[in-house]
């Protein structure tokens, strides 16, 4: 019987078939941010706010690093970002910048510190990579980024910081509990 | 003017002659019920090659007479039959009985056949249903049985649910075969075109016991339908446009039976654009869908058979470009949206990220032999399945996918079946699925390589008013995973599974009363935990949360009761009724933790795979009344209702409850046009109330009405006699949400849509 003589040929199949899965590989996420890197320039000093997760989502808690802040003060502040998952590690900054017209930061604080933007996409909107920060009076204040990505720019509001409109995907939201002083 | 009479009548003389001595041939039949043997009046029988029709009389008689010798093709229609065609060689005087599935209405068959053994608590969706479905998703055509929902995201993408179980719990069988991919997401469809099956039948209990797979009690099984002695190549098309999406589904299909050798070939295109809800364009939900099969039968002199069966199957789904989120402030801001972000004003084609891309391959060998009513028969198959998903990335990365896996299964079965009483197999099935590492994202899933070895026995027998079925099935599990940590750097970490999980069934059909039959059954099963729910870490958009496997997990357990009783009262009125009730121990769901978990998108909430116990309670029921000689009144409710027994809580995504109405007028001729049948359809959905705030982000949707409106015919007024069908779904453009639909969260569901289908058997 025909059937018969095939079956040395299914264990075979079966046998080529392995009993160890393939070892997975480190799919290089060079896309990840683990950090997020605020620093703020006044009189010539500069003060950090840092936001370092190295494991990314989940696992691990992330590492917040925050100056306080005099009162009453303009800072010109600048975003980096990187990738420090990597070695060497990868700074994100530029993939950020060279979508200019697909991202926009926003800035908004729990006290009366206010926030503007200081550079511009292509289009003249804002991206927020550089903005300048006023703080308020001493207080304890939260200070919270978001990036989006694929926000509606021209919707109602955003281009002045308004995110309430903006849409778009979170790419980044972090919030710094600072002491202002 | 002489000699041209002379040549006439002499022309005419013989060919006179020759009518008297062979074409002479008489064809008489008689037309029966294929399930109790009783004839069937009122048909047409359609004789090819003379252009002649005939009606059965009362007692299913038919004759044809003067045939000459040859090949006729033979066209049976009935009302509510599927349209039989047949070839027959005459060489002499000819009595045939011919045997037809007649129902009322295939689908949703109540009919008591005293000696017809078809289970109770299955139901087929024969061809007709699948003609009539043919643009449709396997689930989407699933739903119309009662008890089976569709667990979907978007338009095309879903899976089927059978009282309120899905994904790891359910199984669909592709002739035969295990269907093996990802069913561990709610968002992964079977990788299966409906068009490939000649008839698709949803099984609750006993007949499942023989799958292997990880369901709970409900299978989906999808056979390939018979190719009927006919030495001439036949063929079929079945062509659909649709309003909404602005495409179409175009099924071809060739095949070819000979006394020992048959085959059938067939392919399915899909194209669909941008879906529209009532008001706006869903922007990115087309579809791009092709298919082929292939399929060989041959049968040698001693009773040996052989089939091969190739399926190949390939879809871009696009998902909802406004329903891609980065975190739970997206979420929210999502739902306070009346008109998803991203909306368009125009229809587009264009499918772009976030999208699912997927190809399945299967390829199955199976030998048959019979002797003295006994069979043996040997499976083997194997199956290939790449799903890449996409989502919006940044710097070009969303051509790259963010999920991209492989997965490659074999199967092979030896089964033995004794006069249809005993049935004893052996199953074993080998899986390897690996992540291919192109992602730049660490993967939900690990690699992992799967055995399961099977092996299972069913008995039954008829016991004068009872019929008894029982069966009983023994599986160990094997798996060897290989994950990447989560730590930095990256670490590769090895686990073994084992479990042996056994599957008992019982079940008694008793014959109550005339007319009138009672079921009881009583089934266990068990299923070991999935790679999923043991393994999975990550932040997973299809639950907008980070997902965390859970290794301690052990085997789930459910016993399932069920009590049906279908009958007739008087001659007008056709019932069935059901009621189960299922019972779980260590069901595994996705628990939310109280905690949420920062991570540089903000913070997300935290579900972890925990075991409660757990109770789905439900019931279906049909009712078919029969208004007058033309007209029909059907009328189809279901309901479960599941709680976690743990804490007392309902489980998330049970369907609410739901009811369907069907007025139908169908008449055998009008005119030149067949079996003309019109249906006015209205379907009801109520709101899920059996819900919790704590277990959704937001209430369930409100209960929502719908009318449907469908026509077909049969224009036997040109020789090729072709099938039109014309629908009109949700005719009031009714806006509404449905609870199981993913997308709820982020828009409406579809507006109207006007369906046109040609069905053309060659």
């Amino acid at each position: 019987m025909k059937a018969i003589k095939l079956i040395p040929l299914s264990i075979l199949s079966i046998a080529l078939f392995s009993c160890e899965p393939n070892d997975p590989v480190d799919p290089n996420e060079e896309e990840l941010i683990t950090t997020f890197n605020v620093d703020l320039e006044a009189n010539g000093f500069t003060y950090t706010l840092n936001y370092t997760d190295l494991d990314g989502d989940g696992g691990n808690a992330p590492i917040l690093t925050i100056d306080s802040l005099s009162a009453n003060t303009t800072y010109s502040g600048s975003i980096t970002l990187f990738n420090e998952s990597e070695t060497p590690t990868e700074e994100i900054t530029p993939e950020v910048f060279d979508e200019a017209n697909d991202h926009q930061f926003f800035f908004s604080s729990s006290g009366s510190s206010t926030f503007v933007y200081s550079d511009q996409d292509d289009n003249g909107n804002p991206l927020g990579l550089s903005f300048e920060v006023t703080t308020g009076n001493t207080a304890n204040e939260t200070f919270t980024f978001v990036l989006r990505h694929e926000p509606d720019k021209s919707a109602a509001g955003v281009s002045s910081g308004d995110i309430t409109n903006a849409g778009g995907e979170t790419d980044i939201e972090v919030s710094f509990n600072v002491i202002i002083e | 003017m002489n000699k041209l009479l002379y040549i006439l009548t002499f022309t005419f003389g013989w060919s006179l002659s020759v009518t008297a001595q062979i074409c002479s041939i008489q064809l008489k039949g008689i037309l029966n019920d294929s399930h109790d043997a009783t004839p069937v009046s009122d048909a047409s029988i359609y004789l090819s090659e003379v252009e002649t029709e005939q009606w059965t009389d009362a007692k299913g008689k038919f004759s044809f007479a003067n045939l000459c010798p040859g090949t006729y093709h033979l066209i049976i229609q009935h009302i509510g039959c599927p349209t039989k065609r047949m070839a027959i060689e005459l060489y002499a005087d000819t009595i045939m009985e011919i045997n037809i599935e007649h129902h009322v209405n295939m689908l949703h068959e109540v009919d008591v056949h005293e000696h017809h053994d078809n289970a109770m608590n299955e139901h087929v969706l024969g061809i007709n249903s699948i003609d009539n479905n043919s643009q449709k998703s396997l689930a989407a055509s699933l739903t119309q049985v009662p008890g089976v929902n569709m667990i979907s995201n978007g338009s095309d993408i879903g899976v089927p649910m059978i009282h309120g179980l899905t994904g790891n719990r359910m199984t669909v069988i592709n002739n035969g075969v295990l269907h093996s991919g990802q069913q561990w997401g709610t968002d992964h469809s079977p990788e299966i075109d409906l068009n490939s099956a000649g008839n698709v039948t949803v099984v609750n209990g006993a007949a499942a016991i023989r799958y292997p797979g990880t369901h709970m009690g409900g299978i989906v099984v999808l056979s390939p339908l018979d190719i009927p002695y006919d030495p001439h190549l036949h063929g079929k098309t079945r062509s659909t446009i649709e309003s909404n999406g602005r495409g179409g589904t175009l099924n071809a299909q060739l095949f070819k039976g000979l006394k020992s050798l048959q085959w059938r070939i067939g392919t399915t295109l899909k194209h669909y654009g941008d879906r529209h809800s009532p008001e706006y364009y869903l922007k990115n939900t087309g579809t791009k869908q092709a298919h082929a099969n292939a399929e060989l039968r041959k049968q040698w002199k001693n009773k040996l058979e052989w089939e091969g069966y190739y399926n190949f199957f390939s879809a871009n789904y696009g998902i909802l470009r406004g329903s891609h989120i980065g975190n739970l402030t997206d979420l929210e801001s999502a739902f306070e949206r009346q008109i998803p972000y991203y909306t368009d004003s125009f229809f587009s084609n264009a499918l772009e990220a976030p999208k699912q891309w997927v190809q399945h391959h299967q390829i199955k060998s199976t030998f048959r032999k019979q002797w003295n009513s006994k069979m043996l028969e040997w499976n083997l198959s194997g199956q290939r399945n790449q799903r890449r998903e996409f989502d919006v990335r940044r710097s070009g990365r969303s051509d790259i996918p963010a999920l991209s896996l492989s997965q490659h299964s074999l199967q092979s079965d030896l089964i033995f079946k004794d006069k249809k009483s005993l049935e004893i197999g052996y199953q074993l099935l080998g899986k390897n699925n690996t992540n291919i590492p192109e992602t730049g994202i660490l993967p939900l899933i690990p690699n992992y390589v799967a055995f399961t070895n099977g092996m299972y026995a069913s008995y039954s027998r008829r016991f004068s008013i009872i019929k008894i079925d029982l069966g009983g099935r023994y599986d160990f599990t094997f798996r060897n995973i290989a994950m990447l940590t989560n730590s930095v750097p990256r670490e590769i970490a090895y686990f073994t599974n084992k479990f042996h999980h056994i599957g008992f069934i019982g079940r008694g059909t008793i014959n109550v009363a005339p007319k009138w039959k009672m079921l009881g059954e009583l089934s266990i099963k068990q299923r070991p935990p999935e790679i999923n729910e043991l393994y999975a870490f990550g932040l997973h958009q299809g639950v907008s949360g980070i997902e965390e496997g859970n290794a301690d997990l052990n085997r789930e357990r459910g016993i399932k009761s069920t009590l049906q009783l279908r009958g007739r009262i008087g001659k007008k009125i056709h019932v069935d009724l059901r009621g189960y009730m299922h019972l779980f121990n260590g069901y595994i769901f996705l628990q939310p933790q109280s905690e949420f978990r920062l991570t540089i998108r903000g913070a997300f909430p935290v579900y972890t795979y925990e075991q409660c116990d757990a109770r789905l309670t439900g019931g279906d029921f049909i009712l078919k009344y029969k208004l007058g000689e033309d007209w029909h009144f059907e009328t189809t409710w279901s309901y479960v209702h599941g709680t976690n027994s743990s804490n007392q809580l309902p489980l998330i995504f049970i369907p609410p409850l739901q009811g369907q109405h069907k007025f139908s007028y169908e008449i055998p001729e009008w005119n030149s046009w067949r079996n003309l049948k019109i249906e006015l359809e209205h379907e009801y959905v109520a709101q899920q109330w059996h819900w919790d705030s704590t277990l959704d982000f937001i209430a369930p949707p409100k209960s929502y009405n719908l009318f449907n409106l469908h026509m077909s015919t049969t224009l036997n007024k040109w020789k090729f006699k072709p099938q039109l069908r014309v629908g009109v779904k949700n005719i009031s453009n009714t806006i509404y949400r449905d609870y199981l639909n993913r997308q709820r969260y982020f828009a409406d569901a579809l507006g109207r849509n006007i369906t046109l289908s040609w069905i053309q058997n060659f």
